[in-house]
């Protein structure tokens, strides 16, 4: 029946712009979401870099002691696994991307017969790995949009008390990486022990490409550089400015790296919580701004699948009637 | 910058709390009061929660609570602007707020709230405590049952412990520092 399949794609074409007015408010809000998660992420940046020159400093004052607590470890028979992951979908491939690549590096590290520990924060973490059967030892959650600096410093406590208590040698951290607006990846980084200065804090195993964007050699070969970057503030100018050496520490150095080392480790979690979340309404912007592109194009191809369709009813229509008077003429001829 | 004065930053993960050209930087470390001047030998140390004290190179002294964190002073060629000698001081603080933005209402109204919470974990702890003594010859897995709910009373305990300090440090910066 003609008139009826005109009346299902108006139906259909409604329903479709509904859904456009919803993903392009997503879009919007998403955008100045981007907006603050930046600024949050600007002002963090000065005490993130006034903690990396700390440690700088205190492990030239005495290398000995800051062999415990950084470097690489000689050997893993446990590692924790912390993964960070938003509370909301809808977001493209922000989640999966970061999810996936925490599965990876949970499998390489489970091959080599080393146990893993797993923490997550954010929502979509633990029904992802409950559908895989992988257990999350505790999992965050309600802060990964607004992350504060207490939400911070509990992960941090949880994440690094396996490690500080000895039950493990190293803590790892895979998160979204905020780059540039165009470009974020996924990244594994060793918070624990805290990595060598001047070495790049990418950890060895499970550099993971995000989908379609950089690499996971752009990806090392990135922190690399921002290590560099950041210790041309640090090291650098160490030669001239002559400080390394002969810089008093109070308490000494073992007591005070020991004190540092969980603060350091705030401090990143809570830098790659703030780039999480600028990551996140990034991709979430992007995957709206699509499903908003997209609604436009399905409600101009039904439009046009309905107007033919109209065109077709009314055309049959007039053959009905133009057949109606032929037939009547005849029979009147006759 | 004027003779004398060199470049303070005090910084928490949220924000720059106070980035001036200071003439002197009081403060105490877990070794005792320290007063950091221009051209002072490079150091790092920790900050004990309490004031700390930035005098500016112009303009009125600057008090802040500081809620524990550390200090980093960088002396040597090449720092700053110019090409001579220079000092610059680092504080890197968790929590950390203006003595100028205290709210001394909240803060003593979390002070009460602290001081409550405390008392009553420590009522409970004792009740604990003592409870534990007489079923001293219970079974092992309850013993370790009981052991982890004493470790998270512990860290409820110390949170609380925290809280009241914090709210003291804020009073008493403010207090005097206005």
């Amino acid at each position: 029946m003609p008139g009826g399949q005109e009346r299902a794609l108006r139906r259909r074409i409604r329903s479709i712009q509904s859904t456009k007015k919803i993903t392009r408010a997503m879009e919007l809000i998403a955008a100045s979401q981007i907006v603050r998660s930046l600024t949050r992420m600007t002002a963090n940046r000065p005490y993130r870099e006034g903690m990396a020159r700390i440690v700088v400093e205190a492990a030239k004052g005495d290398p000995a002691a800051a062999q415990k607590l950084l470097g690489e470890p000689s050997e893993r028979q446990a590692v924790v696994v912390v993964s960070i992951v938003a509370d909301r979908g809808l977001a493209g491939a922000y989640n999966a991307s970061t999810l996936r690549a925490t599965e990876r590096l949970v499998a390489d590290l489970s091959a080599r017969g080393i146990a893993v520990r797993l923490f997550t924060v954010g929502k979509k973490a633990p029904s992802y790995f409950r559908f895989r059967h992988q257990e999350v030892e505790r999992s965050f959650q309600g802060m990964s949009e607004r992350p504060s600096w207490a939400d911070a410093r509990s992960v941090a406590a949880a994440v690094s008390a396996p490690f500080l208590a000895g039950e493990v040698q190293q803590v790892l951290l895979v998160s979204t990486r905020y780059r540039s607006a165009g470009s974020q990846f996924v990244e594994t980084h060793q918070l624990l022990p805290l990595p060598e200065p001047g070495h790049a804090a990418v950890a060895d195993v499970g550099s993971v490409a995000a989908p379609g964007e950089a690499g996971a050699a752009t990806g090392s070969s990135r922190a690399g550089e921002s290590q560099a970057g950041e210790h041309g503030s640090g090291t650098a100018p160490a030669g001239d400015l002559a400080s390394g050496g002969y810089t008093e520490f109070e308490p000494d150095v073992e007591t005070l790296l020991s004190r540092l080392a969980p603060r350091a480790v705030e401090s990143e979690i809570f830098t790659a919580m703030l780039e999480g979340a600028a990551s996140f309404f990034t991709a979430q912007q992007r995957a709206m701004a699509a499903a908003s592109e997209n609604a436009d194009e399905l409600v101009r191809t039904l439009t046009r699948i309905m107007n033919r369709a109209r065109q077709d009813a009314i055309t049959t229509e007039i053959m009905e009637i133009v057949g109606g008077a032929e037939a009547l003429r005849q029979s009147k001829g006759a | 910058m004027p003779d004398g004065a060199f470049e303070v930053s005090v910084l928490t993960p949220e924000s720059q709390l106070l980035h001036v050209d200071a003439r002197a930087v009081v403060l105490r470390s877990s070794d005792g009061d320290l007063t950091v001047l221009n051209g002072h030998t490079p150091l790092v140390t920790d900050v004990v929660p309490g004031r700390v004290r930035v005098d500016p190179a112009e303009g009125d002294p600057v008090h802040m609570a500081v809620h524990g964190g550390y200090l980093q002073v960088e002396t040597g060629l090449g720092l700053g602007a110019s090409e001579a000698r220079a000092t610059r001081v680092t504080l890197l603080a968790g929590t950390a707020e203006l003595a100028s933005q205290i709210d001394v209402a909240r803060a003593e109204r979390a002070r009460a709230e602290a001081e409550a919470r405390v008392e009553e974990l420590r009522a409970a702890q004792g009740r604990a405590g003592t409870g534990t003594g007489g079923a001293g010859a219970g079974g092992a897995g309850h013993a370790g049952g009981e052991g982890e709910g004493v470790v998270a009373e512990d860290l409820e305990l110390a949170e609380a412990e925290a809280a009241l300090e914090r709210a003291r440090v804020r009073l008493e910066v403010a207090g005097a520092g206005s």
